[in-house]
């Protein structure tokens, strides 16, 4: 259903996601943001289960910026994907009762309170295995609570360059020179496959996009009317023009 | 009193207190507890006459107030045990019907053909956005596994005086999580003496419904509202609509006591006044925002939650634009609701409409499809006649010459 795409080139990463938030068959929203702008050089796309994306996310958001203020510089986009990866992976074989990394028990109250723990807040989630009949939340024994969401994180470091980092639901980390998730990415990949090249200037790369996405629009069988592309460089992330597929 | 205490009950959560704590005893079988509680409850369905928050969309409980104010009369018992009935403060206990009741997702008409996707919300909802404020509306059937549980229950509960949510999915997950919601944002507003937007209600919606995510939790709200703190609206609301605060007895008292406080505490936070402005303003104005017990979260001009969701919006994607007037919204809502209604077999009965503007929400008075109908297709009849002797006229002419 949904579809991101990641395309590094020399000295930039250019990344598009569609732009439909979808509930069942129904589009509610034609312009909905998928991109997560962890700093200002690091881009993640998050797209999965309803909930999961925003939330993990925004999660991962919050803390990558919470390093930041305690530390005074930014994680690089290497150390930022491995972090996301880690917290992913904890959260793939989590058990309640057993809460991964330094978590505040107490969590179902962080919204309501100013608290600061110190410690890094991970937010507490039912497990998905059947309950026993009126248990809350807290009383189970041993369930997993993962988070449902798959991942492509771009960015820029000084040091090293430009990064492509491809992360799926069960944790796997790869850093790629092109990705895409998704559905669409069955039709697309060998389209990137065929025509990258590790030195694409900015204009190449977006001609291979929007090839990929023409190529969506002929075969695949959901309408994903428009893309926000975003490109990332030694300036920064810059948004580029939505692209507007025509349906033919 | 912490969410804690609710997600902490062995029981499905409960209304919690406004003023005692919620102790973990408190079993609905407890009548003497009830006693304390009754008070309360009675007190606060005498804050809500007809607004009947705590009617469910699943399970059906008679409320004496309720019934005397509802349009519809009926003596239908409610599905719930006898005794229960007795009680004129069972709406408390939204939690014994759902152990004896089979499980809220209603199950297909007919179970041999596929459904395209999952009935779980038998309901009509909508909320869009205008240069005039918001529209929020709703038909008022509640269904329970075929069966119209309830016809005239209402689906658009008002949360303080500047937003108003619609409900879909389990009518008690709904009423308790929009009364939570309306807990917090109040907490919030004497805290930091200032209303909480509308974007920061949904979020705290969310991030208070996640935790749930798995479980049979069902909570799909549109929260509908106006942010902002200028309490003079610059245009004049044109049409008759019923005044809130004074004849449906509001919210709670939060709501007048907002009306009171925010004035004062706009001042040092505004120092201009705003205007109503020709887009969603970033500042203040009008806003819809989806939230779902599943995690969505969407901002937005325009939703329809709902088995009959789909027939809404394709009414509703053609006819709302920003610059509509009042009335013209009012009417693209009603007929939204009907098409569906018409269509649709888990919704039905009635249609509530609400108009939330910077002085806050009105709701206009609920009414009756099925005259609609009957009025629909008189037009139709009429203009068929009219059609048919404008023809005839064509040809006595033609002859004529």
């Amino acid at each position: 259903m949904e579809y991101l795409i990641g395309i590094q080139g020399p000295d930039f990463v250019l990344v598009a996601a569609d732009n439909v938030a979808a509930s069942s068959i129904i589009q509610m929203k034609h312009d909905y943001d998928k991109m997560f702008k962890l700093s200002e050089k690091i881009l993640l796309l998050c797209v999965g289960e309803a909930g999961d994306t925003v939330q993990f996310a925004e999660y991962i958001q919050k803390n990558v910026q919470l390093y930041k203020m305690r530390n005074g510089y930014e994680l690089s986009p290497a150390a930022a994907a491995n972090f996301t990866r880690k917290n992913l992976a904890d959260y793939l074989r989590s058990r309640v009762g057993t809460e991964p990394l330094r978590s505040n028990p107490e969590c179902s109250m962080i919204y309501f309170s100013n608290r600061d723990s110190g410690g890094v807040y991970l937010p507490k989630r039912a497990p998905e295995t059947c309950r026993e009949q009126g248990d809350g939340p807290d009383q189970i024994k041993a369930s997993q609570t993962p988070y449902h969401v798959n991942l492509l994180l771009a960015g820029y470091d000084e040091a090293d360059g430009p990064g492509l980092y491809y992360m799926d639901y069960l944790s796997a980390l790869a850093k790629a020179p092109f990705a895409a998730h998704g559905y669409g990415a069955f039709l697309t990949l060998s389209i990137l496959d065929r025509y990258y090249r590790p030195d694409l200037t900015r204009e190449e790369a977006v001609d291979l996009l929007k090839k990929c996405l023409e190529e969506l629009n002929k075969r695949f069988i959901l309408n994903l009317p428009s893309f926000t592309v975003r490109l990332i460089d030694k300036d920064g992330i810059h948004d580029m023009e939505k692209l507007p597929v025509a349906p033919k | 009193m912490a969410l804690q205490d609710v997600c902490g009950l062995q029981n499905p959560p409960l209304f919690p207190q406004w003023s005692a704590p919620l102790l973990r005893s408190f079993m609905p079988e407890d009548s003497t507890h009830l006693s304390g509680g009754g008070i309360h409850g009675e007190a606060f369905s005498a804050r809500l006459p007809g607004r009947g928050s705590l009617s469910p969309l699943e399970f059906y409980m008679p409320i004496a107030e309720y019934l005397t104010k509802s349009p519809i009369n009926f003596g239908q018992s409610s599905l719930s045990s006898a005794p229960t009935c007795l009680l004129n403060i069972d709406h408390l206990h939204p939690s014994l019907p759902s152990i004896s009741l089979p499980p809220p997702t209603p199950c297909p008409i007919s179970p041999s053909v596929p459904l395209p996707f999952t009935l779980s919300h038998g309901t009509t909802t909508l909320g869009f956005a205008f240069q005039g404020g918001v529209i929020a509306a709703a038909d008022t059937r509640s269904s329970c596994s075929g069966l119209v549980a309830c016809p005239a229950s209402p689906k658009v509960l008002p949360i303080h005086s500047h937003l108003v949510g619609t409900t879909s999915g389990t009518s008690a997950d709904c009423a308790l999580w929009k009364r939570i919601l309306a807990r917090e944002l109040r907490l919030y507003q004497l805290r930091h003496r200032r209303r909480l937007s509308t974007g920061g209600a949904a979020k705290l919606l969310s991030h208070m419904l996640h935790p749930f995510k798995g479980t049979e939790l069902c909570v799909a709200a549109t929260l509908c509202g106006w942010d902002g703190d200028d309490e003079n609206d610059k245009q004049p609301i044109t049409d008759k609509y019923e005044n809130p605060p004074t004849n449906q007895t509001a919210a709670s008292d939060s709501s007048s006591q907002s009306a009171g406080t925010a004035p004062a505490a706009s001042q040092p936070l505004v120092a201009t006044t705003q205007q109503v402005v020709q887009s969603l303003s970033k500042i203040c104005g009008p806003r819809v925002i989806y939230v779902c017990s599943d995690g969505l979260r969407l901002k937005g001009g325009l939703f329809s939650v709902g088995s009959g969701s789909p027939y809404a919006y394709s009414i509703l994607d053609s006819s709302v634009y920003w610059g509509m007037s009042v009335q013209e919204a009012t009417a693209v809502a009603r007929e939204a609701v009907f098409r569906a209604t018409y269509r649709d077999a888990y919704s039905g009965n009635n249609v509530d409409l609400y108009h939330v503007t910077a002085k806050g929400w009105r709701r206009r008075e609920r009414e009756n499809l099925k005259e609609e109908y009957y009025r629909e297709k008189e037009r139709e009849r009429k203009r068929v006649a009219e059609r048919k002797s404008e023809k005839k006229d064509v040809k006595c002419d033609d002859r004529d010459v």
